[in-house]
């Protein structure tokens, strides 16, 4: 009789851990939640002058997630090749700088050199010399974002 | 009796292991920890540069333009110049607030922001006859 009363009480007691445990499978569902990926819905054009062996960047508005196309359109100037690779990226504004999360080297194109998912926030496009301007190169970077 | 109180042992395990649970929610709560960086840099008449910065979490922010020294010679610049913070845009900060100021030892302009990412910005409005060294502090959550 007392075996079974104090089984009941042990079964009482894990029966209020298990409230605890109710609150594990919440994260999960977040980790699970699926985010709708938008496509752009506004385009900006950036045009600069890019020093040799130096670096630009342009900080731009992410509203919701969604796909950010970045596209170095062009690149010209006296001494400089139309084909001349550049060193292109996004990532967030620090500091001075862009810090970069992904970076490709390319020479400009109709076709975007970097495509990623971005969520709401503010980001940055970078163009920089990577050694191979010989004088400063006018470039123009279209990026498409939420 | 044996089984009874064996029992009774496992109550306080149960218990430090639902205790267990509850804390591992406690952290998210905390307050973001407030930083202060520095931006050294150097300023040509009429002209501005900008810093961008980080804030954890909603809360205040202050911004201290500490210094102004001439390039070319020793000394202090008594110059009145234009400090203000807001977010990047471009190829510049796009400013919420400002404020003209000497450089001073106490913030000059303070703020209460959101979570993401700002600047704060630094801008001769024609006061400047030479290049400048400038130090501004910018502290935030």
């Amino acid at each position: 009789m007392l075996m079974r009363r104090s089984l009941s009480i042990l079964l009482l007691l894990l029966a209020g851990c298990g409230g605890n445990t109710t609150t594990a499978p919440t994260t999960s569902t977040d980790t699970g939640s699926t985010t709708t990926v938008s496509a752009p819905t506004t385009s900006e054009v950036w045009t600069s002058v890019l020093p040799v062996g130096g670096f630009k960047f342009y900080s731009f508005a992410v509203a919701v997630n969604g796909t950010v196309n970045i596209t170095l359109t062009q690149a010209r100037g006296q001494f400089v090749p139309s084909t001349v690779q550049l060193a292109i990226g996004v990532g967030q504004p620090s500091g001075t700088d862009c810090t970069t999360t992904q970076t490709v080297t390319a020479a400009a194109s109709a076709t975007p050199q970097v495509t990623t998912t971005l969520g709401p926030g503010t980001y940055c496009a970078r163009v920089a010399d990577i050694g191979n301007l010989f004088a400063p190169a006018t470039f123009v970077v279209q990026i498409d974002h939420p | 009796m044996r089984v009874f109180a064996a029992l009774l042992c496992a109550v306080p395990v149960t218990a430090a292991a639902c205790g267990n649970g509850s804390t591992a929610t406690a952290p998210s709560s905390t307050t973001p920890t407030v930083k202060t960086e520095r931006f050294d840099a150097i300023l040509l008449p009429r002209t501005s540069a900008f810093f961008s910065f980080q804030v954890g979490g909603t809360g205040s922010v202050s911004i201290n333009l500490a210094s102004l020294s001439a390039l070319a010679r020793p000394g202090a610049v008594p110059a009145v110049m234009e400090i203000g913070y807001g977010v990047p845009a471009g190829e510049g900060c796009s400013i919420q607030n400002s404020v003209q100021t000497t450089p001073g030892l106490t913030s000059q302009l303070t703020g209460t922001l959101a979570a993401g990412i700002y600047c704060a910005n630094i801008a001769d409005i024609g006061n400047l006859i030479e290049s400048v060294n400038f130090s501004m502090r910018i502290t935030h959550p």
